[in-house]
């Protein structure tokens, strides 16, 4: 090894911004002392470079590694082994190798470990922001690498810079072909991913107020393309969770094994609902909720994604949605659930709280009850009453007491749809009639640029369920008797103007979708991202076969390989072809065309032209191969070499005639007896011309 | 004239046995009006040859022995008062001939080795603040010990770029070193080497250089031999304009000593190595000192056509 290795200026540079490149997203999510750890590891070593400082000591190394190890480990104590400790340490090393950087393959490893670091960022993010920055970042690295190992006059910043970007962008086709091809396999194990403490979306427990908060937010909650024609709007009711315990105050799940994702799995509940018609099927990616239930219209039934269904036709998955979530549904309108009402559910659907204060609601109840011929009779008087009492659809409701439901129904009269599908059930459960509430979205907004639809939070829903002998469970939906337009426009036309409406969202484009261009925009933008999110993130195994499978059939699965060959030879004979090329030929003269051929010619009979030879060495090494066409041969190049390179004026058209005759007769004789038919066939036809 | 480069040939390969492509190469290096420069082990005729060639031009020649305490007054001359005439006169250095031998030019520093620079390029020195010519033509033949060797100073590129040709010798072929073999002892067998060119036919050759016919498809090759020097990254520097019209010059003098009146792309590969091996250096070489076998590279990585 070479003691006196410098690392290059040039390269040091490189591998330092590529560093910086590729911490610094990720500094968001690590504590402030790592970040300045990293910084002065960096600008120690830049000191190095000036030659301010020197290498740390063993003493010193020794030090700084036996600090930050306890101080990783007390920082991230309460996450234990997980993934953000590891990465950190992982961020150390690398700085903290920058410290002990003398030889060339330790800037070797430094800017491989700068390539890992890229690919954990991937982990936490897979935006297409964070696609771009781990391309940008690729190109820096292997800027890093080129500066590195250039040793001569074109080593500058802006060589290397252009050679990591053709290197970045002609390995494109490349990485496209192993992405698509490469096969899909389920990772081996499970990265323990930090799960974010607050949760987004609607949540288990509904008290008056909780949805409209959701109101004030323009966030994504998911997106839903359709296979087919997507319903009307009126009809997009994603069913959530059911919520049927009620407290006096807040509506809740009633704690049961039915909702455990593992006993769901293993005994699969009976009695599934009976559906009519046809099925809409449809595809969802779902934002991260840190939640264990996802969204999808009554009835429903699970055709891709690990996804199971409980007693309550609620959907859920094994573990906190902390990515994005992908499943495929299909569901029909027309159904019967539940047609015979198991006692435990009954007893359920007609919990009262115990200590009960809303007297006069139970009191209105009983009175419209003993107007009502029967029970549906009763819930359309129900209905009526929110109609024609001066009840307020409003985002902005006035806070409730203790009896919520009688404060709601005789006293403010003005509530979001919690408090409409609140009151509505207790009305329901008063009299005996099995009934709870059910959470989740309404409606959405279409974008026309990718086909889908998109739910947002401030879509945030609830609506009732009421159980009807012969009937089932039917849904009934309170908000939409006092709002109508809230069901058959959407919860924008109702609140566009009412403040705190997206309030949270700040400047979210969302609230400039009334101009029309920015409304566009802002469309096109999320069309990207979902087709980014359909198509690049959760392609999985079977999205694979299913592409393969509309590119080669039925039997895709065996061709996957093949593919995956001839694409990636294809890539390397297009590159081999250019290299090979070597860059540009321009266009000849007429008698070096003629040379070249019969340059070919010869190659044929195993006389191949060498690169670099000249025309005289050539005809020497044919002449002494090839005797008998010596003679010949050298009058053809005696009249190529002045036609090409004589002196000018000499290149007469005599000359050129001669050269043509010259060089036919010899090719003549070269020539296989098969292509010399053809050249003849060719030579009469041009002369007849 | 063919007969008499033929002839001048003949007489320096009587000397040098077995050569006659490097003779070739020397007399078409001095017939361009280019310095020279031999470069090869110890006891391989690098002298022998260098005189020959002075000889048989029959130039007013000096030999220059470098060693390394030589100083640039030793060669350039110095201006020594004189007690008679009360002036300081100025007594020329060896330099001042038509012709001169710097003998293991290597082997002294580099403030002398730069003392030639002004010679080389401008044909003029300046000693003392005063400028003077030297004698018309100028040759510098130069013959130096390779690098790696002890106790040598390499010469700066900038003086590298100064000769037109860096040949090598190399050891004789086993027929040459018996009849070398046969024949030792008759020392010193450069004093045999008869005048055959004269200062007439230098100037003459250049005249006729000069008219030699240079296609545009020469020309395409040698722009295409150029900027594969200066793009591939084999190479730590492509080859300067200086280099690419010495290799102009080397090519239309070779042309004319086969007897053509244009230069065909043979001619080119002929004299390419001598011309640009001096003044490349290897790409994977950061401080690489030579370029050899990089002209052979080059040659046979671009196409003539």
């Amino acid at each position: 090894m070479d003691v006196n290795y410098q690392i290059p200026r040039l390269a040091l540079l490189w591998v330092l911004a590529a560093l910086l490149l590729v911490i610094l997203p990720g500094m968001l999510r690590l504590p402030l002392w790592i970040l300045l750890l990293v910084l002065g590891c960096m600008g120690w070593r830049l000191l190095i470079f000036a030659g301010r400082a020197s290498y740390p000591g063993k003493l010193v190394k020794a030090l700084i590694v036996f600090t930050a190890l306890p101080l990783t480990v007390l920082q991230f104590r309460t996450q234990g082994v997980g993934l953000d400790a590891a990465v950190c340490l992982l961020i150390l090393g690398v700085v903290f190798k920058l410290l002990e950087m003398q030889y060339k393959r330790d800037i070797v490893i430094v800017i491989v470990l700068a390539y890992v670091l890229t690919m954990i960022g991937f982990i936490y993010s897979q935006t297409i922001p964070s696609g771009l920055h781990a391309v940008l970042a690729v190109a820096v690295i292997t800027g890093a690498l080129v500066s590195l190992n250039r040793d001569n006059a074109r080593n500058n910043f802006r060589n290397n810079a252009r050679l990591a970007a053709q290197l970045v962008l002609q390995s494109i086709p490349l990485t496209l072909a192993l992405f698509i091809l490469v096969p899909r396999i389920a990772p081996l194990w499970t990265m323990p991913l930090p799960v974010p403490s607050s949760t987004t979306g609607v949540t288990d427990e509904m008290t008056p107020g909780d949805i409209s908060s959701l109101g004030r937010s323009a966030e994504l909650a998911f997106r839903v393309s359709f296979d087919g024609e997507a319903p009307s709007h009126d009809r997009l009711y994603w069913r959530g969770l059911v919520l049927d315990f009620f407290d006096g105050r807040t509506w809740h799940r009633s704690g049961s094994t039915f909702l455990d994702y593992g006993m769901i799995r293993r005994y699969p509940s009976e009695n599934r609902g009976v559906p009519q018609g046809d099925p809409v099927a449809y595809d969802v990616i779902m934002e991260p909720t840190q939640q264990t239930w996802v969204y999808g219209m009554q009835l429903a039934e699970v055709t891709a994604g690990e996804i199971v269904q409980d007693r309550n036709y609620s959907l859920h998955t094994a573990t906190p949605i902390t990515q994005r979530l992908r499943y495929q549904l299909r569901s029909w309108s027309a159904f019967h659930t539940d047609l015979e009402l198991p006692r435990a559910l009954r007893s359920r659907a007609l919990q009262m709280p115990e200590e009960d204060s809303n007297t006069q609601s139970a009191a209105l109840a009983r009175e419209l009850r003993a107007a009502s011929a029967d029970d549906m009779d009763y819930v359309t008087r129900v209905l009526r009453h929110y109609r024609e009492q001066p009840f307020f659809y409003t985002l902005n409701p006035p806070l409730l007491g203790e009896a919520s439901i009688d404060e709601f129904l005789f006293q403010t009269r003005e509530g979001f749809c919690e408090h409409y599908a609140g009151s509505f059930v207790y009305l329901m459960r008063a009299v005996g009639i099995p009934a709870r509430v059910v959470v989740g979205y309404h409606g959405g907004e279409y974008n026309r640029f990718e086909d889908y639809t998109m739910v947002y939070q401030y879509n945030a829903h609830a609506w009732a369920e009421v159980w009807f002998e012969g009937e089932g469970w039917v849904r009934f939906d309170p908000t939409g008797a006092v709002a109508p337009e809230r069901i058959s426009q959407g919860v924008e036309a109702v609140f566009a103007n009412q403040p705190g409406f997206m309030e949270d969202s700040g400047f979210s484009m969302m609230r400039f979708r009334d101009t029309q261009w920015l409304n566009t925009l802002r469309l096109r933008l999320d069309a990207i991202d979902y087709a980014w999110n359909r198509w690049v993130v959760s392609y999985d195994q079977d999205l694979q076969l299913e592409f393969l499978e509309d590119l080669f059939g039925e039997n895709a699965r065996s061709s996957l390989l093949w593919a995956l060959g001839m694409s990636t030879a294809l890539i390397f004979s297009v590159a081999a072809f250019f290299l090979l090329r070597g860059g540009q030929r321009q266009l000849r003269d007429p008698a070096t065309r003629g040379y070249l051929a019969l340059a070919a010619d010869l190659a044929a009979m195993g006389l191949p032209r060498r690169t670099g030879e000249g025309p005289l060495d050539y005809c020497a090494r044919v002449s002494a191969e090839r005797p008998e066409l010596a003679e010949s041969m050298q009058s053809v190049t005696m009249l190529y070499v002045q036609l090409c390179y004589g002196e000018q004026g000499v290149g007469s058209e005599q000359l050129r005639q001669e050269f043509r005759m010259t060089l036919q007769t010899l090719r003549l004789r070269v020539l296989s007896r098969a292509r010399r038919a053809g050249l003849v066939a060719v030579s009469a036809f041009s002369r007849q011309r | 004239m063919d007969q008499r480069i033929q002839a001048a040939v003949n007489e320096i390969g009587a000397v040098l046995l077995g050569k006659e492509r490097q003779v070739r190469l020397a007399l078409c290096c001095l017939l361009s009006g280019g310095h020279l420069l031999i470069e090869d082990l110890l006891g391989m005729g690098k002298t022998t040859l260098a005189h020959a060639l002075a000889r048989v031009f029959g130039l007013d020649f000096n030999r220059i022995q470098f060693t390394s305490d030589l100083l640039p007054a030793d060669i350039l001359g110095v201006s020594i008062f004189d007690q008679q005439s009360g002036r300081f006169s100025f007594h020329p250095g060896p330099i001042f001939r038509q012709m001169i031998l710097a003998d293991e030019i290597n082997r002294t520093t580099p403030k002398t080795q730069s003392a030639l620079l002004e010679a080389m390029e401008e044909g003029q020195v300046t000693v003392e603040g005063e400028t003077r010519r030297l004698p018309s033509p100028f040759f510098v033949i130069a013959t130096q010990n390779p690098v790696s060797l002890a106790g040598t100073f390499p010469l700066p590129e900038s003086q590298l770029d100064r000769f037109l040709m860096r040949i090598g010798i190399g050891y004789p072929d086993p027929r040459a070193e018996r009849q070398l073999l046969e024949t030792a002892g008759e020392r010193d067998r450069g004093e045999l080497v008869r005048q055959h060119l004269n200062v007439n036919d230098l100037v003459e050759m250049r005249k006729a250089a000069a008219s030699v016919s240079l296609s545009p498809q020469l020309l395409d090759y040698i722009q295409r031999l150029i900027a594969r020097t200066r793009d591939s990254d084999d190479f730590h520097f492509g080859l300067s304009p200086r280099g690419g019209i010495a290799v102009v010059r080397a090519t239309r003098t070779w042309a004319l000593m086969e007897g053509r009146q244009h230069a065909i792309p043979e001619d080119v590969q002929a004299v390419l190595p001598a011309v640009v091996e001096h003044r490349l250096r290897s790409g994977s070489d950061g401080e690489g000192r030579s370029g050899n076998a990089l002209a052979q590279r080059l040659l046979s990585e671009v196409d003539v056509f």
